[in-house]
């Protein structure tokens, strides 16, 4: 599918402001973006300003509170839990700094998870096997490097075959040698796999495998980038 | 045969157990403790649900087929004399179906292998048949022959008791002359399935039976030439019972009529309803207690469990997993221990129902026993506990599915931490700084600390509701029977002689002391409201038999007037100062109104209190007595008491101490037993609380305790943050406990209280001294657990693990 396509996500003048009792917290405001299939999006941002507000969003798992954001003919803006709940469970998936694997469940299990709720996954053995770790399936997390985690976890995002993958801070928790072996993993997913990956980092390092890099400050976006090669992970150093 | 797959789908390509059910069932093994303590509880209340409801289901059912087969009679009349003519009146009142004369009588046995001396209540049964009413079942052996004088049937318990059989002989005294009788028949009357012996509490059946005689046999004895002193009558459906009652009592008045006890009052009968009656409201009240503690437990596991899941939950949601199908997996985990719990507790509660039915069975005389198990019990059964489970998780599990995705997954809003009461009350500065974080930690978490004070709370309580009938006992069997019975043998004559009997009873020696007794049957009446009931008479200063109320204090007899137990008081509507009208049963004179001084609270039985001086001119004979109380020396009952079978008047020797010694013995086992399991309950569940608590607290808590470590603190200070926390639970939970346990027992002994019996409610301080004992001691082995983790410990480990 061609870049000048109809994009995949659509947004416009997305606000979020958060009400905390007395004050409220102007997270986002005034962000235009248009996302397109299979791009490799990495978004650059000091702490606090707004790229995992926006991530939330783009991944159903919060409502903006301004302005619109369109995923295909879904309007997120206005779905309902149910519905962003569905928009999840088919399109979507996730990678955490911090892994976020269930500890009472082996690697195997930790991808079926997801796999028995999708509609055409690939198997988990395939999806571990993806990320290098066909040999570690039955382990439990608490047997598995931060890495091995890591890549378990990314396992279980791409396992459904997701149209969005979305990754906040997934080498942010690891050494740089790990955290390149992990970032191989989702570049190998967005090259042969098609998968729109979008990866919000501090780390400026990172954006250099992008196709784009937004940047974010204060809540909105200050510039986008784009690069016109791409750095495989392996060349990269931090 | 070739084998087909199920599904043919390259990834599921067999069954397989969906991840999130495994997650949950490792879950459950991750708490196991607690799981299993919980699971035991639901075992404990719907075991003794089903214990309960099953057994009062047998025992009604058994009740009433024993009666449909065996004619039970609606009515019971008994009377001096009258000739057996006056029967045919009787029947001709509209609403009887049928009536009955017969004799009854009292009599003495004699057994060459027993001691003791041996009461009998001996009835007529026509002659080579059944009687109409009130049929016997013959168990073993047969009636006696037509027209036979020497032999009877006797009734099933006493033969148990002295290993009788049809054809053995033994000696009866009856109308004071010795014959030989013989055993032709064991047999049981729906009449006699409860068979107290007067005046005492628990069934006696060495020194008492039944004895069913040809009524031509009787006849003769007892010199009753077509009489009888006993009717009874069974009612047609649309009987007006209350207008039937008026006129036999109107044509038995002439013969010197007792009054007719309807059914309901028949002694037996009303045993029987009051056991099943007291079981009916025990069953709804003690499984809830333990459903209660289950459904509690229950929610603070839970609710932990769900705290320290926020980031699984969220992660669950991000996956697109629907707020059911997580809500559905805590779900699943709450049905496993239900499940678990409730499949013991069937099996336990059927057990013992069959156990407990069988010990009735024993206990009351029944010929047989239909167990019944209704279906519809495991039904009830099983609602119940999961009303009990889930009404302790709904909270939880809604507070899970109204997390949303983003929320959860964010750490929890750290608490805010403030100078707790203790310091703004000025008192830090006799805490160090890791107790300072334990009093900080206890009143940050308020609801938390709050739920683990009330869930060991709980089991302290519990303990002493496992007590609690002991205790009761302990202190009715203290007021009613030591403390105002402090003679050594009660003598109860054949019928009222005169005063000098006394003094010959006296002079047996080894008698130190005795003082006299009259008891008289009599009808209270005031407004439209009447009991059958009995003055017990004594002389007016009496140390062998005084009168204690339920506080243990000496109640003091007015020197005219009445004094009425309280339970009677009640029923007849009566104040202190109201008149009472009284009729004498015996005499057949018109009844006499005396005045009620006051009232005092017994624990059994109901009836009035008056001085031989104040009734003297009342009743005829007024100064004769029933029965004589003594004080015998040490050693010398046995001969006192062989001396006594041989007069001629005597009709039943009891000992006090006898009495309580055989209920005790009967009672004492049962009392430890219970005392243990409820204890062992009690002490799991206080532990799975405390330990639990600590546990969590230690995860949680980690990054912290690891942090003091580092800092340079002993493991011995850093376990004192958690084990300390541990003990504020423990020290506030144990007043708690005592007042919750105050109010259970409260509650459960007001659902108790009969007009037969007051049960007193008593804690005594060894129930107390138990119960907070059980406590401590689970705390001091949770302390050793949970020193013994916090050694474990590894800082490095735990300081690399992420913050929240």
């Amino acid at each position: 599918m061609s870049r000048q396509a109809e994009p995949l996500f659509w947004i416009e003048d997305l606000s979020k402001t958060y009400d905390m009792g007395e004050i409220s917290v102007r997270a986002l405001h005034d962000v235009n973006l248009q996302i397109h299939q299979g791009e490799l999006i990495v978004m650059l941002g000091p702490s606090g300003s707004g790229k995992s507000t926006l991530l939330n969003i783009l991944g159903g798992l919060d409502t903006p509170t301004g302005g619109s954001i369109r995923y295909q003919d879904h309007n997120l803006t206005e779905a309902t839990e149910k519905e962003l709940t569905e928009y999840r469970r088919q399109h979507v998936g996730f990678v955490f700094q911090f892994y976020n694997l269930i500890p009472s469940l082996t690697a195997k299990e930790n991808v079926e998870i997801v796999t028995e709720i999708a509609r055409d996954p690939i198997s988990a053995q395939e999806a571990l096997k993806l990320v290098g770790l066909g040999d570690r399936a039955n382990h439990f997390p608490s047997q598995l490097s931060g890495g091995e985690q890591q890549r378990v976890a990314i396992a279980r995002a791409i396992a459904k075959r997701p149209d969005v993958l979305f990754c906040d801070e997934p080498t942010g928790a690891l050494d740089s040698k790990t955290g390149i072996v992990v970032l191989e993993a989702l570049s190998k997913v967005n090259q042969e796999l098609g998968t729109t990956t979008i990866l919000i980092t501090h780390n400026v390092v990172i954006g250099q495998m992008a196709g784009r890099v937004v940047y974010l400050h204060d809540g909105t976006i200050s510039e986008i980038q784009e690069n016109a090669t791409r750095i495989p992970p392996s060349e990269m150093s931090w | 045969m070739v084998k087909q797959p199920l599904h043919d789908s390259p990834t599921r390509s067999r069954f397989q157990i969906p991840a999130l059910f495994k997650k949950a069932f490792r879950d459950i093994l991750e708490q196991l403790s607690m799981v299993v303590v919980i699971s035991m509880m639901i075992m404990v209340g719907a075991g003794l649900f089903t214990t309960m409801i099953s057994t009062l289901d047998s025992l009604k059912t058994t009740q009433e087929a024993y009666y449909r087969e065996y004619d039970f009679a609606h009515l019971f009349a008994s009377l001096k004399q009258a000739p057996v003519s006056v029967l045919q009146d009787v029947v001709e009142i509209p609403g009887v179906r049928q009536a009955q004369s017969r004799i009854v009588m009292g009599g003495n046995v004699e057994l060459d292998s027993y001691e003791g001396a041996i009461r009998g209540l001996v009835i007529s049964i026509p002659d080579g048949g059944q009687p109409a009413l009130n049929k016997l079942y013959i168990r073993d052996g047969q009636l006696p022959q037509e027209g036979s004088t020497h032999e009877w049937v006797i009734s099933d318990a006493f033969a148990e008791a002295h290993t009788l059989e049809p054809g053995d002989s033994m000696s009866a005294i009856l109308n004071g002359r010795k014959q030989t009788m013989i055993v032709s028949g064991i047999g049981l009357s729906p009449e006699y399935i409860y068979q107290g012996n007067p005046g005492t509490i628990v069934p006696e059946f060495e020194r008492f039976g039944i004895f069913w005689m040809n009524q031509s046999a009787m006849e003769g004895i007892f010199q009753m030439k077509g009489a009888f002193n006993q009717l009874t009558a069974r009612l047609t459906r649309q009987a007006d019972e209350p207008q039937i009652l008026r006129q036999i009592d109107a044509i038995l008045e002439p013969y010197g009529g007792l009054g007719v006890q309807p059914r309901e009052r028949q002694a037996s009968h009303f045993f029987i309803t009051e056991e099943m009656r007291q079981l009916e409201r025990m069953s709804s009240i003690i499984p809830v207690v333990f459903l209660g503690v289950a459904s509690f437990l229950l929610s603070i596991v839970l609710n932990r469990l769900i705290r320290t899941q926020r980031g699984q939950i969220a992660i669950l949601k991000a996956f697109g997993y629907s707020d059911r199908e997580i809500g559905l997996h805590f779900v699943i985990m709450v049905m496993v221990i239900l499940l678990l719990g409730l499949g013991g507790g069937i099996l336990f509660g059927v057990w013992l129902g069959l156990e407990l039915s069988e010990l009735y069975a024993e206990y009351y005389r029944f010929p047989f026993l239909h167990y019944r198990l209704d279906p519809s019990i495991f039904l009830i059964t099983a609602l119940v506990s999961a009303i009990a489970a889930f009404a302790g998780v709904l909270r939880a599990v809604y507070n899970v599915v109204s997390l949303t995705p983003a929320e959860a997954m964010r750490p929890e809003s750290p608490v805010l931490y403030r100078r707790s009461l203790i310091e703004r009350m000025g008192l830090q500065k006799w805490l160090d700084q890791p107790m300072r974080m334990v009093v900080r930690q206890v009143s940050r978490h308020r609801f938390k600390s709050t739920m683990s004070v009330f869930g060991v709370g709980f089991a302290i309580a519990l303990v002493m509701v496992g007590r609690m009938s002991e205790d009761a006992l302990d202190l009715a069997l203290d007021q009613d029977f030591r403390k105002s019975q402090p003679f050594d043998l009660s003598i109860q004559f054949e019928r009222a002689v005169s005063p000098s009997a006394e003094y010959e009873l006296a002079r047996i020696p080894g008698v130190q002391k005795t003082e006299a007794f009259r008891t008289v049957a009599v009808r209270f009446s005031h407004g439209h409201r009447d009991r059958l009931s009995s003055i017990q008479i004594f002389p007016s200063k009496h140390s062998l038999q005084p009168i204690l109320d339920v506080t243990g204090k000496k109640v003091e007899l007015p020197i005219d007037g009445l004094l009425l137990t309280e339970s009677l008081g009640e029923a007849l509507r009566l104040h202190p100062g109201d008149s009472v009208w009284v009729e004498l049963l015996e005499s057949g004179q018109e009844p006499v109104l005396m005045r009620v001084d006051g009232f005092m609270n017994r624990f059994f039985g109901s009836s009035g209190y008056a001085t031989f001086e104040s009734l003297k001119y009342l009743i005829p004979n007024g100064t004769a007595l029933s029965g004589v109380v003594m004080e015998v020396r040490d050693g010398e009952e046995a001969s006192v008491e062989r001396v006594l079978k041989k007069w001629p008047l005597v009709a039943g020797i009891t000992s006090t101490r006898g009495i309580i010694d055989l209920f005790y013995e009967l009672t004492a086992q049962t009392w430890l037993i219970t005392a243990f399991f409820v204890s062992l309950f009690a002490g799991g569940a206080a532990f799975s609380v405390v330990y639990n608590n600590a546990r969590i607290s230690l995860s949680e808590r980690s990054r912290e305790l690891a942090s003091l470590r580092i800092l340079g603190l002993t493991r011995g200070e850093v376990a004192r943050v958690l084990i300390g926390e541990m003990w504020v639970v423990i020290l506030l939970a144990i007043p708690i406990g005592i007042l919750l346990g105050w109010g259970l027992t409260w509650l459960i002994i007001e659902s108790l209280q009969t007009e037969m019996y007051r049960i007193p409610m008593n804690i005594s301080s060894e129930t107390i001294a138990r119960a907070t004992v059980t406590i401590l001691l689970t705390a001091m082995i949770s302390g050793v657990i949970i020193r013994r983790r916090i050694h474990k410990l590894n800082l490095i480990e735990v300081l690399k693990t992420r913050e929240s």
